[in-house]
């Protein structure tokens, strides 16, 4: 920390730079607070605030109303019982597909990254591709696969779809980071006889923490955000809570509750944030593991 | 599990061949498949009979899939632009040893937390000239302040810029930042040392070395332009007229709203034929580099 | 929070040992009724279905798109849905035509359905002469919604006749209030344009355009003026919003803020939500026209195909409670719909129900609306025609009116 302290300390920077910069960071702030925090305010009005019009302004009587209903007596079908159902189904989904894809990228990208073959630049261009392929066209082959080896609309089924369609997004940002990786690690670790998966597991993951937190927190969003998938893959006993949060806030031609809208919406991306709040200490740590690159 | 990791030859080309199977199961099966149908006449249910290229003729006739086109091309330039810029300025700027880095560095990375339909329905409110920004300022006596770019055809595409730099900036600046992170310090001493000017630093040595990295945000950023379609649903669905449309909204519109699973998948195939045009200059370099 | 998991599990498990006996009959049904007041009227014929013993599973989406995405997966994948809930658009047609769609002729002609039905709706249901679903509540397209403060403000009434309610709009505006509230939503757009269609050329002409899609009636002076009309309502708009939703623009007339608004008939539940009545605070009128005209909006189960036999007795339990004029009754009144079948009690309905109650029976008034009467294809270009016309002031009417006839043309 204190190595760190010196090397980017003031000594490159003169005053008026620094001022500049602590300004140009508040706002950025404002800018990047400012939505959030109209949900939020929105939030905590009852439904006449609302009507009223202008939806910066300040709640006069905030009370928790809005998040009582989302929670727990919003309609989401036949039920009323606000989104509380989904969130067993959204963690025992998310968890296992966030870590098993997050490990296969890992493997996946560092075996690109050692294959040294022309071949491997042309499969990670292939992989890559499926970036690009719009999730509605990917559905009903998914299904037909899926339904062939009998996990459609089951709970396995659902953890499988994930890892699947995120091993693109994974592979590509784990290949990327370990080919800018010193190339003595692995050699060293090769010529003491270590099998590839020995070497990964042993040697290349410890290194790797940064990298692992980075992706693991996009596929954690990204996961715990599906709504498609979960709606067309989970099977009705493991419904993701981002299904009744979309019953809830985008039924298109029922009574719109805005402030209802807003508190589920911020139920739902709790967990998401928190791992945000969380994860920034990570990149501090991080410092640690960039020695090892020397 | 420690021995039978043992057992195992150095073989990563192994390794990759495993997942390669996966992935073309998966992706080019569903390439493939989307391709015939794009070349039938299929509504909803798919219909195997081929009729050629019909699809297609009517996919560049329709002026619809023209503008969304031309809106994905306006909208993924300025995106991809403003948010490494903005991105790689704050990781800079968040790595300078400054006051409650955390504290900014959370601050800047939360929207990533926040799902596409929140961030399009939270600038939409924020936007709306009749009810947000624009009416508060007037409300505090601004009386000519004016933000309506919303309800503009010809501006509301840049709200859409905004809303999504917002959403990804901090992405850049996360992935960069594990970068500056790594960077080891005896690169710093030396940079000191020379004497080079920190700009220069930064563009000529530190950048350079994390261009893999930066060219991972990229092809991530290049495919939310592709796929982009839950914030334009959630902040304009489209509108003002057809001025936001993006060619993924009009696939999935056809999928299912309008009934036409051929038309659909002869976008869905042009639509991977523009992503690869666009990171052909990408892969040609990383060839060029790596062979 | 763990014990109470866990007390549930078991009475779960509980339940499942009780409830499979050997002729159960169950639905899955797939559907979007996730509002407040539609969850009370989905609720309506679940409570009936499961009093005659039926087992129903739930499968709630959040709207049409999301639950064909799902119910045609699921087909694709062997494990059909019981019961759909759609409209009688391309989507099911084209389900019926593929064979995916159980024929419902033998319970309807057992129970004498087609005569309960009003003939638009039967017609509808029917792919190649066999009935394909079953309506579970009628909404028409063709409503204004006024605030009856606004006009009280404005010194008017409701207007009976087209210059009435350009007039009325004068002086809405004179008062200072909104004259239309029109969200920028490309689907809100078009109906103010297809309203000035029927409100100029009555149900006649209404059906050759877009039911029998005459040319001849794409040459008639009616299409220009209606576009020139749309464009008029445009000057009578607030800079409205890009995306801004239905409610939030209903918001504009239940505040008073607005004066009138085009808009279906689930609007009504906007009002009531806010408290308000039909007939004190807010009014309602079917766009002015010379004949009257009712451009019908169908809600609809179909069912596809199943195997499993507990699923099939279910469907024809669930076919049966649909139709129960009970049922039909206390839909309509908690949703705010039209009961579809002719013989339903309608004194628990307000007034604007009742209105279109009567609309509908009278011969020769209800048309199709263009959703379900023209392909979703044909549909979504008129709309996307609507929308550029309605937003791009350089378009001319001559080439919106030859737009709308290529589209119309087109196979």
């Amino acid at each position: 920390m204190t190595a760190a302290t010196v090397r980017r300390g003031t000594a490159f920077a003169p005053r008026a730079a620094r001022i500049g910069l602590y300004v140009f960071l508040v706002v950025s702030a404002v800018f990047f607070i400012l939505p959030l925090l109209l949900v939020i305010m929105n939030s905590l009005k009852p439904m006449e605030e609302i009507r009223q019009g202008n939806l910066l302004a300040l709640p006069v009587n905030p009370n928790l109303e809005a998040w009582a209903t989302a929670w727990a007596s919003a309609c989401t079908g036949l039920d009323c019982a606000g989104i509380r159902p989904g969130l067993w189904n959204s963690i025992k989904i998310t968890i296992p597909s966030v870590v098993i894809s997050t490990l296969a990228g890992a493997l996946n990208g560092y075996a690109l990254a050692q294959w040294k073959s022309r071949h491997a630049n042309m499969i990670m261009l292939l992989i890559t591709v499926g970036l690009f392929i719009p999730y509605q066209a990917m559905l009903y082959p998914t299904v037909k696969i899926l339904s062939t080896v009998g996990m459609f609309r089951t709970y396995a089924g659902i953890v499988f779809v994930h890892i699947i369609y995120g091993l693109p997004y994974t592979t590509l940002l784990f290949r990327n980071f370990y080919v800018g990786i010193p190339d003595e690690i692995s050699r060293a670790a090769r010529m003491e006889g270590a099998s590839f998966l020995r070497t990964f597991w042993s040697i290349i993951l410890p290194i790797s923490t940064n990298i692992l937190v980075v992706v693991a927190i996009l596929q954690f969003t990204g996961i715990w955000n599906d709504y498609l998938l979960g709606l067309i893959f989970a099977g009705n006993d493991n419904l993701p809570m981002t299904v009744q949060l979309t019953n809830i806030v985008g039924n298109s031609r029922g009574v719109a509750n805005p402030n209802v809208n807003m508190a589920a919406a911020l139920i739902t991306a709790i967990p998401t944030l928190v791992v945000y709040f969380l994860s920034g200490r990570y990149f501090v740590r991080g410092i640690a593991a960039g020695a090892v690159k020397g | 599990m420690s021995t039978w990791l043992n057992r195992q030859a150095f073989r990563p080309d192994v390794t990759v061949a495993v997942f390669f199977a996966v992935v073309a199961l998966f992706f080019y099966g569903s390439i493939l498949w989307t391709f015939y149908m794009s070349l039938t006449r299929s509504t909803l249910i798919p219909n195997y009979q081929i009729v050629g290229l019909d699809q297609y003729v009517k996919l560049f006739t329709n002026q619809r899939w023209l503008v969304s086109c031309l809106n994905m091309v306006v909208f993924g330039v300025l995106y991809i632009l403003g948010t490494l810029a903005f991105g790689i300025l704050l990781a800079v700027l968040a790595d300078r040893n400054i006051k409650a880095e955390s504290l900014f560095r959370t601050i800047f990375l939360y929207p990533l937390a926040v799902s596409l339909i929140i961030t399009g329905l939270s600038w939409r409110w924020l936007l709306d000239p009749t009810t947000g920004l624009q009416a508060l300022m007037r409300d505090i006596g601004w009386e000519s302040f004016t933000f309506d770019w919303l309800t503009r055809s010809d501006r509301a595409i840049y709200t859409l810029v905004i809303a999504s730099i917002w959403h990804s900036a901090g992405l850049v600046m996360v992935i960069v930042l594990a970068g500056l992170r790594g960077i080891d310090n005896d690169l710093w001493k030396a940079i000191r040392m020379e004497g080079i000017p920190l700009w220069r630093a930064y563009c000529q040595v530190i950048f350079p070395g994390m261009r893999p990295v930066i060219a991972s945000c990229v092809v991530l950023l290049m495919s939310e332009v592709i796929r982009g379609y839950d914030l334009i649903i959630a902040m304009t669905k489209g509108g003002p007229g057809i001025s936001t449309e993006m060619p993924a909204k009009f696939a999935v519109d056809f999928y299912f709203a309008r009934v036409n699973l051929g038309l659909a998948s002869a976008a869905s195939i042009m639509m991977l034929v523009l992503s690869l045009i666009m990171l052909a200059p990408y892969f040609y370099s990383e060839f060029r580099r790596r062979t | 929070m763990n014990q109470q998991r866990l007390s549930g599990a078991i009475s779960l498990l509980g339940l499942l040992a009780m409830s499979s006996p050997a002729f159960a009959q169950t639905v899955d049904v797939q559907q979007y009724w996730t509002s407040a007041s539609e969850s009370k009227a989905m609720n309506a014929i679940a409570d009936a279905f499961k009093a005659h013993g039926g087992k129903w599973i739930d499968s709630p989406s959040a709207d049409f798109d999301s639950t064909i995405a799902a119910a045609t997966s699921r087909i694709a994948g062997g494990e059909p849905p019981s019961a759909v809930l759609m409209t009688p658009s391309a989507a099911m047609r084209d389900l019926a035509s593929s064979g995916q769609l159980r024929n419902l002729d033998d319970l309807a002609a057992a129970n004498g359905w087609q005569k309960a039905m009003v003939p638009i709706v039967w017609n509808k249901l029917t792919v190649d002469g066999h009935l394909v679903g079953l309506p579970v509540g009628i909404h028409a397209d063709n409503w204004v919604w006024y605030s009856k403060s606004a006009f009280e403000k404005a010194g008017i009434e409701e207007p009976k006749t087209l210059d009435d309610m350009f007039a009325a709009a004068d002086k809405l505006k004179a008062s200072g209030s909104i004259p239309f509230a029109v969200g920028g939503e490309p689907w809100q757009e078009v109906y103010v344009l297809t309203s000035m269609i029927i409100s100029l050329g009555g149900p006649e002409y209404w059906n050759d355009l877009f039911v029998k899609r005459d040319p001849e009636a794409l040459k008639s002076p009616i299409l220009p003026k209606a576009f020139e009309l749309f464009r008029k309502v445009g000057t009578y708009t607030d800079p409205a919003s890009a995306g801004r939703s239905w409610n939030e623009t209903t918001n504009l007339v239940t505040t008073g803020k607005a004066g009138m608004q085009f808009m279906g008939d689930w609007a009504r539940g906007e009002f009531l939500a806010a408290g308000q009545t039909a007939g004190k605070e807010f009014g309602c009128f079917l766009v002015p026209t010379e004949k009257p005209a009712y451009a019908v909006v169908v809600d609809i189960f179909a069912f596809p195909v199943n195997k499993d036999e507990d699923r099939v007795k279910g469907q024809t339990l669930l076919a049966e409670t649909v139709m129960d004029p009970a049922v039909e009754a206390k839909i309509a009144a908690v949703k705010g719909s039209v009961p579809s079948r002719l013989d339903v009690d309608t004194s628990t309905l307000d007034m604007c129900a009742v209105k279109g109650v009567k609309a509908l029976a009278t011969p020769g008034v209800a048309v199709s609306s263009t959703y379900d009467a023209l392909p979703g294809d044909l549909n979504g270009q008129m709309t996307d025609l609507a929308t550029q016309f309605w937003t791009d002031p350089s378009m001319s009417v001559e080439t919106a009116v030859k737009g709308l006839a290529d589209i119309l043309q087109s196979k």
